[in-house]
C-alpha cells in the first residue's frame, strides 16, 4: 500500500508477480491468477462494499425522506393542486324558449349542433393544430386565426368555437385523431331552428352571438361572451324571457380538456316558450299574396289589437343568422337593393292617400260639419283658394258621405278639409294615434309623421299654407303612415277601443305538455279596455261607408266575398305627381305610386282589421283590395273549417281553395 | 439442465429471486394501471421472459463470460458505429436495431459488457491500491461506449457508463485521494459541459432548477409529478384511482414517470415498500460481492449494483424533482422490455457470482 508508482496490471512478471502468488484460503487455487488474493487484498475490496452498502442505504433514505416530505408534510398542498388539475367549472347554456303561434304551431325551435372548440390552454402545439383543423374543416388557417383572435376575452380554460354546426363526417375525423391535438374538442350546442325558413321572419327577428355593448349593459352574471341572443324581432324584445338561466357543473377533465365525468350540476332555467297571436296559416296567406310584390300585410283582432299576421315583402331566412360565422350570407341580405330585412309593416312609411278620408270623416262628424245627410256636389274637381284640385276624371256627381267614402271622392274632403282645418284634422289623428309609434313589441318602429304644431315649428318654422290642408285631406302632403297604424285605425273603428297592437298571446314554462288549439282570442295587454273618444254613431257611419267601398259599387269591389260582408278603403299614395310623370301605367316602376288597402271584417261585427301596402302597386283598389280580400277570406275560412283540417301546413293555398 | 444439480439449486439466491419477482409484479400492476391492457399485456411478457433469463445466464459461469470480455466489448462497439448509420429512430434517437417485431439496443447490451470488461481488467491486475493511471484502460473501455450512445443522441443511456466505471473502480481499490479530486474536477467541469448541451437538455435542467417558471411547457413533467406524488399522501388513492395518471396529466407514466404513479396511487407506504424492495436488492447484489469467491466476482457485483443505483437515484429522485428530467427507465418498474433484458443479465451475472461460490 505505501508504494506509488507506475501501475501496470498482470504486465511484469517478477517481483511483484511473485509476492501475488499466495494462497487464498477460501478458494481453489488451481483458477488461475484472480483467485489469488491475500487477505489484505480481500479485507479492503470487503471494506469497500460495505461502504457501498451504506452509501446504498443513505441514497435510499434521503429518497424516501424526499417522498416523505411531498406525500405527508405537503399533501394537501399537493391534493388542491390535483383537485385544480382535473375539476373544472363550465357553463351549461340555457335551451332557448319555443316560439310557436297561436294554435302552438312551431314557428321557432332548436336543433341539435355540433361545434368544434378548442381550450387554447391544453393546446400544446398550436401551429400543428390549426393546420390540423385548417385540413379537416377546409378553411383556411387565417379564418381560425381570426376566429380566435375575436373570442379573446374568453378565458384561455374555456372552450372557444372555432367552428360551428359541423357535419358528422367532421365530428367523426376530429374524435378519431383528438388524442394527437390536445384542447380540439366537439361540443354539442342547441342551434336556433326555423322550420318554416321565412315564415313570419320579420316578426321572428334573428338570433346571433352577444356582441360587446350588450355584455356590458345587460344583467351581470346572467349573460356570457359567446351566448346567442336575440338580435332582432321577437327575438330581440323577448330576448329576457326566451333566454332562460344558464346553469353550471363541475366536471372531471382530463389532461386534453375532456370531460370525463359529471361531478356536481346545476341544471339551467330553460327559456320560456312564447305563444304569438298570430295563426300561422293566415301568416302564411299572406306572406303568398306578398310574394314577388312589395309591400306588407297587417291583420289586426279588432278587440285585442293580438296581431294574427304581420308580413313584409321581401323577406329572408332568418337560419342564417343562427350561425357565428357566416358573414358574407348575411352581408349579401343588407346589401340587397330591395332591402329584405326591413319590417315595411312598420319600419317603414307611406302617404295613406285615400285611407286618410276615414280619419276626416270621423274628424267631419265629431266636429258636426258633417252629417249623414251632407252632400256635395263633384264636377271632377274643385279650385280652391284659387288652385285646382282634382277628383275622377268626369266627376262623382253628388255623393253624401257614405259614397263619398265608398267612391273615394276627392272633392268631398277637400271641401271638409277646407272647413275642419288643420288642427282639427291632426287632433282627430292623433286619437287615432297617428303620428305616434303603435307600441307594438318589435324593434325599430317608425312613427310616421303628422303635421302638427311641435312638427311645423321643427321643420317648418311654423309655416302651413292653407293649400296644403286640401291637399292633407285626401292623405297627402306632410304625412306619412306605417302599415300597423292604420290597421289600428282600422280596428278602432271596429271595436271602438284603444287598441295596442302586440304579438305575444302568452308566456308558457319550458315544459310544455301539449299546446292546444286555442280558441282563445288573445289577451290584452291592458286589462280593461279603454273607448276611443268618438261616438258609436259616428264610427257606424264611416264603417257605412267601408262597407259601400267593397259591396256598393265602390272602389274596393275586388275584396268582396260573399259569404261575409266586408268593409274596406283603398288607397292610392302618390309618388310623383301626374303633371310631371304622365300616366300612372307608363311609369317606370318606381316612380309609381303606393297601393293602399285597408278592411273590417264582418264590417257589422267586426273582428279582424287589415291593413294592406304594395309599394308602387299602382292603385290601390286593383293591386291591395284583392290582396286585402283574400287574405280576409282566409281567416273566415280557417274559421269555418275545423282547425285540425288545415293547422297540418299553414300554406297560403288553403285559404284559396276554402273561398 | 446438468448445471442444475442438487447443489446449484441450495447455492441459488432465492432472496435475490424472489425480490425481483415481487418488483416485476408491482411494475405489471403499475404498467396496467397507467398504460392500459395492451402495455400491461407486453410488460407481463417481459417480466415472465425476464426471470428465467436471469436464471438462464446464471449457469454460465462468469469467468467463461470475462475470458470473452474484451471480444464482446469490441462486437457492441461496433455495432454501436454501425447504429449511427444504419440504425432505427426511434423518439429521436438512432439506438433501435430493427429485427422483426423485437427491437435491440445495443447500448443496453453494453452496459453488461463494459461491467465484464471492467471487472476482467481489475481482476486480471496489481490488487494494490491505485491512482489516475489505474482509470486509464477501464476509462476508455468505458468512454468509447458512452460517445457512441451520446452521439445517437441518447444522453441518459450514456451517463450511465460513468457510474459503472466509478462504482468497479471505487470497490477494486481506487485511492480516496484520487476520488475525491477527480469530483472535485467533475464539478468544475460540469458548467463547461452545459455548453455542449442541446437547447432542449439546457432547457430540462434549468426546469429542474426551476420547475414553476414554465409549468406548462418544460416544467410540465416535473410539476405534474411532484403533483402526483404529493397528492398520493399516505396510503395513496388506490390502484387505477390517480386522477393525475388515470386522466394522463403524466406524460411518459408507464415508462419514466411510473413510479409518481406508485406515489400517486400507492402513497408514500407503497413508495416506502418498493424502495424497501430496491434497498434489499442493492444491499444483496453488495453482500454477494462479499462473498465473491474471487475479485472478478466483486467488482461484477460493484458494477451491477452501481448501474442499478444509478438508475434507481436518477429515476426516483426525477419523479420527486432531485433530479432533472433525463430519459432513464426504472429497473423492473418502467414498461420496456430492452431495459428488462440489460437487468436480467446483469443479475444473471450476480447469480453466478453467487453459484459459483458453492460450486467447482
Amino acid at each position: 500500500m505505501s508504494t506509488v508508482g507506475p501501475w501496470r496490471p498482470d504486465s511484469k512478471p517478477g517481483a511483484t508477480r511473485s509476492r501475488l502468488r499466495l494462497h487464498w484460503p477460501g478458494g481453489g487455487g488451481q483458477e488461475g491468477t484472480t483467485t489469488l488474493e491475500s487477505p489484505a487484498v480481500r479485507n479492503r475490496i470487503d471494506l469497500r462494499l460495505r461502504l457501498t452498502q451504506a452509501a446504498v442505504l443513505f441514497a435510499v433514505t434521503l429518497l424516501l425522506l424526499g417522498f416523505w416530505r411531498l406525500q405527508v408534510v405537503h399533501a394537501p398542498h399537493y391534493r388542491e393542486l390535483a383537485e385544480n388539475n382535473r375539476r373544472r367549472d363550465e357553463l351549461v347554456r340555457a335551451p332557448r324558449g319555443l316560439i310557436t303561434d297561436r294554435n302552438g304551431y312551431l314557428l321557432a325551435a332548436n336543433r341539435p349542433a355540433y361545434n368544434v372548440t378548442m381550450v387554447r390552454e391544453e393546446v400544446t402545439d398550436r401551429a400543428s393544430t390549426l393546420d390540423w383543423l385548417s385540413t379537416v374543416l377546409n378553411q383556411s388557417v387565417r379564418e381560425l386565426e381570426d376566429r380566435l383572435a375575436s373570442q379573446r376575452g374568453i378565458p384561455s380554460f374555456r372552450p372557444v368555437v372555432v367552428a360551428e354546426d359541423v357535419s358528422m363526417a367532421i365530428v367523426a375525423s376530429i374524435e378519431a385523431r383528438g388524442r394527437e391535438y390536445p384542447g380540439v374538442l366537439i361540443q354539442p350546442e342547441q342551434k336556433r331552428y326555423y322550420p318554416e325558413a321565412t315564415l313570419a321572419a320579420h316578426v321572428l327577428g334573428h338570433v346571433g352571438e352577444i356582441t360587446r355593448p350588450q355584455l356590458d349593459s345587460w344583467e351581470r352574471d346572467r349573460f356570457h361572451l359567446g351566448d346567442i341572443v336575440g338580435q332582432n324581432g321577437i327575438e330581440s324584445v323577448h330576448n329576457d324571457a326566451l333566454a332562460g338561466w344558464a346553469g353550471e357543473r363541475n366536471v372531471v377533465v382530463n389532461s386534453a380538456g375532456r370531460t370525463v365525468r359529471v361531478l356536481d350540476q346545476v341544471p339551467p332555467d330553460p327559456g320560456k316558450t312564447l305563444v304569438l297571436t298570430l295563426d300561422a296559416r293566415l301568416q302564411a296567406d299572406a306572406e303568398a299574396q306578398l310574394a314577388d310584390k312589395r309591400g306588407a300585410v297587417v291583420v289586426l283582432n279588432v278587440e285585442t289589437g293580438g296581431v294574427l299576421a304581420l308580413a313584409s315583402s321581401p323577406t329572408f331566412d332568418p337560419n342564417i343568422f343562427a350561425a357565428r360565422f357566416s358573414r358574407t350570407q348575411w352581408e349579401s341580405l343588407v346589401n340587397d337593393p330591395a332591402d329584405p330585412l326591413q319590417n315595411r309593416a312598420l319600419q317603414s312609411h307611406y302617404p295613406p292617400g285615400s285611407i286618410y278620408k276615414l280619419v276626416m270623416a270621423v274628424a267631419g262628424l265629431e266636429r258636426g260639419i258633417i252629417n249623414p245627410q251632407t252632400s256635395v256636389f263633384c264636377p271632377g274637381g274643385r279650385t280652391i283658394y284659387g288652385h285646382y284640385y282634382g277628383c275622377l276624371a268626369g266627376g262623382h256627381g253628388r255623393v253624401s258621405l257614405q259614397s263619398a267614402i265608398g267612391r273615394s271622392c276627392n272633392v268631398y274632403f277637400y271641401e271638409l278639409g277646407r272647413q275642419l282645418g288643420r288642427e282639427a284634422i291632426v287632433e282627430a289623428s292623433q286619437r287615432f294615434g297617428l303620428g305616434a309609434r303603435t307600441g307594438i313589441d318589435l324593434p325599430n318602429e317608425d312613427a310616421g309623421t303628422l303635421p302638427t304644431d311641435e312638427w311645423l315649428g321643427a321643420n317648418r318654422d311654423g309655416r302651413w299654407y292653407p293649400g296644403e290642408t286640401i291637399v292633407l285631406s285626401i292623405g297627402q302632403g306632410p304625412i306619412d303612415t306605417t302599415p300597423i297604424q292604420l290597421a289600428k285605425i282600422v280596428a278602432m273603428l271596429g271595436s271602438g277601443l284603444q287598441v295596442e297592437p302586440h304579438l305575444v298571446l302568452r308566456e308558457e314554462e319550458a315544459a310544455v305538455s301539449s299546446l292546444r288549439a286555442g280558441v282563445d282570442q288573445g289577451a290584452r295587454p291592458s286589462a280593461v279596455p279603454t273607448p276611443v273618444q268618438v261616438s258609436a254613431a259616428h264610427r257606424h257611419l264611416v264603417l257605412d261607408g267601408m262597407w259601400a267601398v267593397v259591396n256598393d259599387n265602390g272602389t274596393g269591389w275586388r275584396a268582396r266575398n260573399p259569404d261575409v260582408p266586408f268593409g274596406g278603403k283603398t288607397g292610392t299614395a302618390q309618388v310623383a305627381s301626374r303633371a310631371l310623370t304622365g300616366p300612372e301605367e307608363d311609369r317606370p316602376e318606381q316612380l309609381r305610386n303606393h297601393a293602399w288597402f285597408v278592411g273590417l271584417a264582418p264590417v257589422n261585427d267586426p273582428e279582424i282589421a287589415i291593413a294592406v301596402l304594395i309599394e308602387h302597386g299602382g292603385g290601390g283598389g286593383l293591386a291591395a283590395a284583392p290582396v286585402g280580400g283574400h287574405v280576409m277570406s282566409t281567416y273566415f275560412a280557417l274559421q269555418a273549417g275545423t282547425d285540425d283540417a288545415i293547422a297540418q301546413s299553414p300554406d297560403g293555398s288553403e285559404g284559396e281553395s276554402r273561398r | 439442465m446438468i448445471l442444475f444439480d442438487r447443489r446449484s439449486f441450495r447455492a441459488f439466491d432465492y432472496v435475490l429471486l424472489s425480490t425481483m419477482a415481487l418488483l416485476y409484479t408491482l411494475g405489471t400492476i403499475l404498467v396496467a394501471s397507467a398504460g392500459g391492457s395492451v402495455y400491461f399485456r407486453k410488460q407481463i411478457v417481459f417480466a415472465a421472459v425476464a426471470i428465467p433469463l436471469a436464471i438462464a445466464v446464471s449457469t454460465i459461469d462468469y469467468r467463461r463470460l470475462r475470458d470473452r470480455a474484451y471480444l464482446l466489448w469490441g462486437l457492441v462497439a461496433l455495432s454501436l458505429v454501425g447504429l449511427l448509420f444504419f440504425g432505427a429512430e426511434r423518439a429521436g434517437a438512432r439506438s433501435w436495431i430493427d429485427a422483426g417485431p423485437i427491437g435491440i439496443q445495443p447500448s443496453e447490451l453494453a452496459k453488461v459488457v463494459v461491467i465484464l470488461a471492467i471487472a476482467r481488467y481489475y481482476a486480471e491486475g496489481d490488487p494494490r491500491p491505485f491512482g489516475l493511471r489505474g482509470l486509464y484502460v477501464p476509462g476508455l473501455l468505458a468512454f468509447v461506449p458512452f460517445v457512441l450512445t451520446a452521439l445517437q443522441p441518447d444522453l441518459g443511456t450514456a451517463s450511465t457508463f460513468i457510474p459503472i466505471v466509478a462504482g468497479i473502480a471505487w470497490v477494486a481499490g481506487l485511492r480516496i485521494s484520487t476520488a475525491v479530486r477527480l469530483s472535485l474536477l467533475g464539478a468544475a467541469l460540469a458548467p463547461l459541459g452545459y455548453f455542449l448541451l442541446e437547447d432542449y437538455q439546457r432547457a430540462r435542467l434549468f426546469t429542474f432548477i426551476n420547475p414553476d417558471v414554465d409549468p406548462l411547457g418544460a416544467g410540465y413533467q416535473i410539476v405534474q409529478s411532484k403533483i402526483a406524488v404529493g397528492s398520493g399522501g399516505l396510503v395513496g388513492k388506490g390502484l387505477f384511482s390517480g386522477s393525475q395518471s388515470q386522466l394522463q396529466f403524466l406524460p411518459a407514466q408507464h415508462t419514466d414517470l411510473v413510479f409518481a404513479v406508485l406515489g400517486e396511487e400507492l402513497g408514500f407506504l407503497g413508495v416506502a415498500a418498493a424502495l424497501s424492495l430496491y434497498l434489499l436488492l442493492l444491499l444483496r447484489i453488495l453482500q454477494i460481492g462479499r462473498r465473491s469467491r474471487d475479485r472478478l466476482g466483486s467488482f461484477i457485483c460493484a458494477g451491477v449494483a452501481a448501474l442499478l443505483l444509478y438508475h434507481l437515484a436518477v429515476n426516483v429522485g426525477m419523479v420527486i424533482g432531485f433530479a432533472p428530467i433525463t430519459g432513464i427507465p426504472l429497473p423492473f418498474l418502467s414498461y420496456g422490455g430492452s431495459s428488462a433484458l440489460t437487468t436480467s443479465m446483469a443479475l444473471g451475472l450476480v447469480l453466478s457470482v453467487r453459484t459459483r461460490r458453492f460450486l467447482n
